[in-house]
């Protein structure tokens, strides 16, 4: 059998990749590839295109990369098509340069990086196509000019004065059982027999807010007497007037891209209008008949933070979409429920509006539209149809068919959180389809298992067994989830079913995965007559289950315990008239204020008549009104008393500060100047450069080991910021996975290694974690009793507001990668907005507009040694153990760092200052490099490097793991032993030798967050200096150890966390921990 | 078969309309109401129906003496009592009509057919009917921007005896969005964004008064046709032909300019219009 077998013959279909690539030859796989190469191009249907190229990326990146012998670098050409999403030219570039040169690493990782990229550009074109085709949805991309507009407004809307107001109540959704993603569309298009979700639609409320559920989302639309288009979000305090085509298609320069979606996608301004610098005003002539005329749409969330993972952006925006439908007669009726054929279009219509926004959502996400409970499952195509199954699922209200009473023991059992965590659940998604795709064993096996626990759960929940239900939901978790995605789970809510276990034993019955990951939107389900306690309890148990790991894992917001009711409607309106044709209280609070500022004359009728009707409808408005007209003082900007006192507290140099900001005022430090001057020659390492590794040095390394005379250090002053997209963790505790059925986090791996390391060697071996004043508390306390030691961080540097000028350079100049279309156009919006912010913050100065911790930074990890110095925790070590002569120093996030033997005899042997461990550069490895610069092999830093195609020229990317002789190095210091007690001198010594290694500029991405868990990324510049810059220094004699990729690699990204267990670097760190 | 003609003219909208004029290619002026009877009473050719009714607002006798007098015994003028709507103003001609077929032609539009005289669409119509023994609208494709001015129809299409397509209709919506036209309103062989509206000529079956009957006194007030027609498709066989020809709404924003263009244009006066627009384009 071949791979091609697979795609081609359906009783092959199934068959996992895996299993077919196990013992092949390289040369085999070699032939394979080929053929898949060829078979992709010319497979007629599309999921078969998707899985060759799937496989294609797998051969490539877990069997050939490890196979390949060859030296042939990356061709930068191909590195620029793949992040201009050009992946077909970068194939073609790629598969020509190993005709020319054979296979090797590099040139197999950019493959895999290729045929990846294009396999899920070509679903995600597959899903937006099948999306434009719907019928219903196919007239709004044809429709481009306002001659040719369509829709009028319902008479209703327009026919009397006050406008009357269209009001849309929509629940969330829950998520039962999604069957393991079953639901992600790209899944249930091309396996509807698997795809199965029970849905259910929900009311809330926030335990204790006094108020009853209700429906969680809202929608309003009314005709206002301004020719404009008012769009205003409630919660999110936004609002807008367009005027404009372009403004409407500008999806980051607010907060209003849900609703601008909504706008398109419900047809009020059609697609097919983009890119047509038309004015609004035409369109809205048309629509509602008179030229003063125009209309307000209005969305509000009750009380959901983000994250619940109950859909609420896709509900919302399904109700935006229903009103804007019912206002314009595309739905029939214009208020009650929806029939199903109108909900289906509104399901269709949210599925395109989340594509245009560039947000993306489940197949079952609008079930919110629909009532009560439903059984929602994938519909097999008609032949020939392009895909196995449609693009839209059957949905089937269960409310009939289910024991009566049993949504009602449902509502008794079942406590509803917010467990406070806020995840991109992107990269798990993208994970579980390309499993499902390989048909990779365990997780199919998993699949499997999911689709028959399913029917059981389906027959627990008519036959209205909660108890068994809540089992069965828990088997799912610990289950087919886990095991198809070990991700999903976490730390956290292994805490916190601990913690409900051991409290409520036989009354707990089980935790309810909501869908996602774990940590957000979740489920406990209890004894109904221990329900109402544990609800209570859960208040309690969520917030100290939260404080043990709030450094570790990212919060939002902080926990809440919902009240909660089935919704027996779904979606429905009700049109408000006369005095009644009001919108919410808040929208009022929150309007209000502005109309009171104008001049009762230059109002309108319709407002000056509004304001009489909301001083009657809500009496108990005017306290608060006054509150919003003239807001008490308040004292400057957030937190800024409390930020001045950290900085103190942290030995902040004001004055080194001040001549920082200055020069970079003044342009002379930044982004651009971080580079080489141009008259420096850099050039790959030759052969000699690198150490010839001699396995037999392990015998004296082994001998050092054993006599005490090798330490470690971990840097850990990090926060993770590409793993939490800059959430404020302390990376070396994140649990990041599970090993042997425990959770590890980043530190527990190397303090495992080491201590494996001093049972073999039967010696002391001394670990240093150096921390920041981020990470130092928090690191302190995790490590209270241990054996490790803690280097306490003593430098902070203050942010700054970054300079246009900056940002310009690195989303212009620097290579950015490329997004798909329309993310790629909220993008480009996003980021004009922020150089309109830097402008308007004054670029340069101090950034002072966030929590304090987050408007400090560290100043980079060259500092953690001479931390050790300051801080005397070096001086201690020594005198501890005065045979201490070699270090390892490495990232916290280089898993596969450790006290080999065989290593350190080389480096003893070397008799270098530094020996720096090197991997062989694959793609996505973008930073500091081992290059010959001016004819001196040394480590260049990214920052430095003048340009990408220069990078790609070098072959070795540095993995920041040094073996140091502790002696030499003090002398690169000017110390001794001896000096180290002396502060003064420890102090001067430091300050000289930073001054001879560059301070580069950085712009960082910080998280502020604020409302119910919405967080905003800024921009802001920092400065830092690295450590591998140590190695430019005349006077440091470094030794260069290229080492395989496992022990090199680091871990920054959640994303990367599939391929490291993929490729077998999990396992060897499992074996590591001894 | 002897066929009855019913032409429409009462709503209050319309009390006007059918008295204005247009040029004629021999510079003579007509009224509306002239072209309209001019459709199955061509000057000079053998009429298509044996006689027609016109139904015009209550009291309005008077202001269509001229016509009267011209057609004599051919024309009989049918007032609607109150402005009932428009299928109350079909149901008028209940007597005229006896418990035959006739044909329908909706008052305020106006007909070019690509080749001839206009008489020749409604000619082929009434031959369809012959042809089909079934109800049958003419239809026109539209684009789908201007479906809020017109009902449409969904349907198969079929080939007649006479080898004319015919399409077989299932479903009528009135003035549909785009989004209920593409859902409802599929049509196979047409192109995309076009639907097949209603042309305002249609030849109904003897069943369709006794229907109209039965739904006004449902309705106990006015009522759209289209919602009556939509019974019909349950009750039996219902076709729409596509005519070779041109309509013009005289009753939008410039219908009467449009179709007096329109006319303008395919006489000898062409090349004067034209110059005409041309002078008015370049001020």
């Amino acid at each position: 059998m071949k791979l091609t077998d697979i795609l081609r013959k359906p009783e092959y279909r199934d068959e996992p990749f895996d299993k077919w690539v196990r013992g092949k030859e390289m040369g085999e796989l070699e032939a394979e590839a080929d053929e898949l190469e060829q078979y992709r191009k010319e497979a007629g249907s599309l999921y078969d295109r998707v899985r060759a190229l799937l496989f294609l990326s797998n051969l490539h990146q877990y069997h050939m990369v490890a196979r390949s012998q060859g030296k042939a670098l990356l061709p930068y050409a191909a590195v620029e098509s793949i992040r201009s999403r050009h992946f077909e030219q970068a194939i073609g570039e790629l598969l020509e340069a190993r005709a020319g040169v054979g296979s090797s690493p590099a040139l197999s990782s950019g493959l895999a990086a290729a045929y990846r990229g294009l396999a899920f550009e070509t679903l995600a074109k597959q899903v937006r196509q099948s999306v434009r085709s719907f019928a219903g949805n196919q007239w709004m991309f044809r429709t481009g000019h306002w001659l040719d507009y369509p829709l009028r407004l319902r008479g209703e809307l327009l026919g009397e004065r006050p406008y009357p107001v269209l009001h849309e109540q929509t629940p969330v959704r829950m998520d039962l059982t999604h069957s393991a993603w079953s639901d992600i569309f790209f899944l249930a298009m091309d396996y509807p027999e698997g795809a199965r979700v029970i849905n259910i639609s929900v009311d809330l409320a926030s335990r204790g807010a006094g108020s009853g559920p209700r429906p969680p989302v809202e929608a309003f639309f009314r005709v206002i007497d301004e020719p404009v288009l008012r769009l205003v979000s409630v919660d999110l305090e936004a609002r807008a007037d367009m005027g404009t085509i372009e403004e409407l298609f500008d999806f980051g320069a607010d907060y209003l891209g849900l609703l601008k979606a909504a706008v398109i996608a419900s047809g009020l301004v059609p697609s097919g209008f983009e890119g047509s610098r038309q004015a609004l005003g035409e369109i809205l002539y048309r629509l509602t008949g008179s030229r003063g005329l125009g209309v307000e749409l209005v969305s509000q969330v009750n009380e959901i933070p983000k994250g619940s993972r109950l859909a609420v952006s896709t509900n919302l925006l399904a109700s935006l979409i229903a009103v804007v439908m019912r206002a314009t007669g595309q739905i029939r009726n214009l208020t009650g429920p929806l029939e199903e054929r109108d909900r289906r279009q509104v399901a269709a219509r949210a599925i395109l509006g989340e594509g245009v926004g560039g947000s993306g959502g489940g197949w079952q996400d609008s079930g919110g539209v629909w009532p009560g409970i439903k059984l929602i499952e994938g519909v097999p195509a008609a032949p020939g149809a392009g895909s196995r199954g449609e693009l839209l699922p059957r949905h089937t209200v269960l409310s009939g068919e289910i024991e009566p009473g049993a949504q009602e023991r449902l509502e008794a059992s079942l406590v509803l959180v917010h467990g406070g965590m806020s995840q991109d659940v992107g990269p798990i998604l993208e994970m579980c389809t390309e499993r499902y795709l390989l048909r990779s064993e365990k997780e199919w096996e998993g699949r499997r298992e999911a689709v028959e626990l399913f029917d059981e759960l389906l027959s627990a929940l008519r036959a209205g067994e909660i108890r068994r239900l809540g089992g069965l939901t828990q088997r799912n978790y610990d289950g087919p989830i886990q095991t198809i995605i070990p991700w999903a789970a976490n730390a956290y809510t292994e805490a916190l079913i601990g913690a409900c276990q051991e409290r409520f034993g036989e009354g707990f019955w089980g935790f309810w995965m909501l869908g996602g990951m774990a940590g957000g939107g979740m489920g406990f389900l209890f004894d109904p007559a221990i329900r109402d306690e544990a609800a209570g309890e859960m208040v309690g148990i969520l917030g100290r289950t939260k404080e043990r790991f709030e450094a570790a894992v990212p919060f939002a917001i902080h926990p809440v315990v919902y009240d909660f009711a089935i919704n027996r409607e779904g979606t429905k309106a009700e049109l408000k008239r006369g005095g009644e044709a009001l919108l919410s209280r808040k929208y009022h609070l929150m309007t209000t204020p502005g109309l009171l500022r104008v001049e009762a004359a230059r109002l309108s009728e319709e407002r000056r008549t509004e304001l009489g009707r909301v001083a009657q409808h809500y009496p108990d408005l005017t306290a608060p009104l006054f509150e919003r007209l003239f807001p008490r003082e308040s004292g400057g900007e957030e937190g800024s008393g409390e930020l001045d006192e950290l900085l103190r507290e942290l030995g902040f140099d004001p004055q080194a500060h001040e001549r920082l900001r200055a020069d970079y005022t003044a342009n002379r430090i930044g982004l651009a100047k971080n580079i080489l001057p141009a008259n420096v020659t850099i050039e790959d390492v030759r052969p000699g450069d690198l150490a010839r590794l001699r396995p037999e040095a392990a015998v004296a390394g082994a001998r050092a080991l054993a006599e005490g005379r090798a330490g470690v250090i971990t840097l850990a002053g990090g926060v993770g910021s590409r793993w939490t997209k800059g959430a404020g963790t302390v990376k070396a505790l994140i649990p990041f996975h599970r090993f042997g059925g425990r959770y590890y986090n980043f530190l527990d791996v190397h303090l495992a290694k080491t201590r494996a390391a001093e049972q073999r060697y039967g010696a002391r071996i001394p670990h240093v974690v150096t921390t920041s004043y981020l990470t130092g508390g928090p690191i302190e306390r995790y490590l209270a009793g241990s054996a490790a030691r803690v280097s306490r961080g003593r430098s902070i540097g203050l942010r700054l507001i970054p300079t246009a000028a900056d940002l310009r350079y690195l989303w212009e100049v620097l290579p950015q990668q490329q997004l798909d279309e329309q993310k790629q156009k909220v993008r480009a919006s996003a980021r004009q907005g922020l150089v309109r912010w830097v402008e308007a913050m004054r670029e340069g100065s101090d950034y002072r507009a966030n929590v304090p911790r987050q408007c400090i930074h560290p100043v980079g990890h060259w500092y953690e040694f001479p931390n050790m110095l300051l801080n005397g925790v070096l001086a201690d070590l020594l005198e501890e153990q005065p045979q201490l002569e070699y270090l390892l120093l490495h990232n916290v996030d280089t898993l596969g760092a450790s006290l080999d033997e065989a290593l350190l005899g080389n480096h003893m042997e070397s008799g270098a200052t530094f020996s720096v461990e090197v991997v062989l550069k694959q793609f996505g490895d973008h930073g500091g490099s081992l290059a010959r610069v001016n004819g001196r092999p040394r480590l260049l830093e990214g920052l430095a490097m003048p340009g990408e195609e220069v990078e790609f020229g070098l072959r070795h990317y540095n993995s920041s793991t040094y073996w140091i002789t502790i002696d030499p190095l003090l002398g690169v210091f000017g110390l001794r032993r001896q000096d180290l007690r002396d502060g003064v001198a420890v102090e001067e010594a430091v300050r000289r030798t930073a001054q001879r290694v560059p301070s580069y500029i950085t712009i960082k991405e910080v998280k502020k967050r604020w409302g119910r868990g919405q967080e905003d990324i800024y921009p802001v510049a920092q400065f830092e200096r690295l450590w591998g810059d140590m190695t430019a220094l005349e006077e440091v004699s470094s030794a260069w150890f290229e080492v395989p990729r496992q022990r090199g690699q680091q871990l920054k990204e959640v994303g990367q966390l599939d391929a490291w267990l993929r490729d077998g670097s999990a396992a060897a760190i499992e074996k590591m921990l001894g | 078969m002897p066929i009855s003609a019913v032409i429409t003219a009462a709503a209050p909208k319309q009390r006007h309309l059918l008295h204005q004029t247009l040029a004629k290619a021999d510079s003579q002026l007509e009224t509306l109401a002239q072209f309209a009877l001019d459709l199955v009473a061509p000057a000079g050719q053998e009429p298509v129906v044996e006689r027609v009714g016109l139904i015009i607002p209550e009291g309005d006798r008077d202001r269509y003496r001229d016509l009267e007098e011209r057609h004599g015994r051919y024309l009989t003028l049918i007032e609607q009592r109150g402005a009932q709507g428009y299928a109350q103003a079909v149901y008028a001609a209940r007597e005229f009509c006896g418990e035959q077929a006739f044909l329908h032609i909706v008052g305020d539009h106006f007909y070019l057919a690509n080749e001839g005289h206009a008489s020749g669409l409604v000619r082929t119509l009434v031959e369809t009917y012959r042809e089909q023994s079934a109800t049958v609208s003419a239809v026109q494709p539209t684009r789908e921007a201007l479906l809020p001015y017109f009902g449409a129809v969904g349907g198969t299409p079929e080939t007649s005896a006479s080898g004319r397509t015919v399409y077989r209709i299932e479903t009528i919506l009135e003035k549909p969005t785009p989004t209920e036209a593409e859902q409802r309103l599929f049509v196979p062989g047409l192109r995309g964004g076009h639907y097949l509206c209603y042309f305002g000529m249609h030849v109904f079956s003897p069943a369709v008064m006794p229907l109209l009957e039965e739904k006004l006194k449902e309705a106990r007030g006015p009522a759209p046709l289209s919602g009556m027609l939509e019974q019909l498709v349950r009750r039996e066989p219902y076709y729409a032909v596509i005519l070779p020809g041109t309509r013009f709404d005289l009753g939008a924003r410039y219908g009467i300019l449009q179709a007096q263009l329109a006319l303008a244009l395919r006489g000898p006066d062409r090349e004067e219009v034209l110059a005409m627009l041309v002078e008015l384009l370049g001020r």
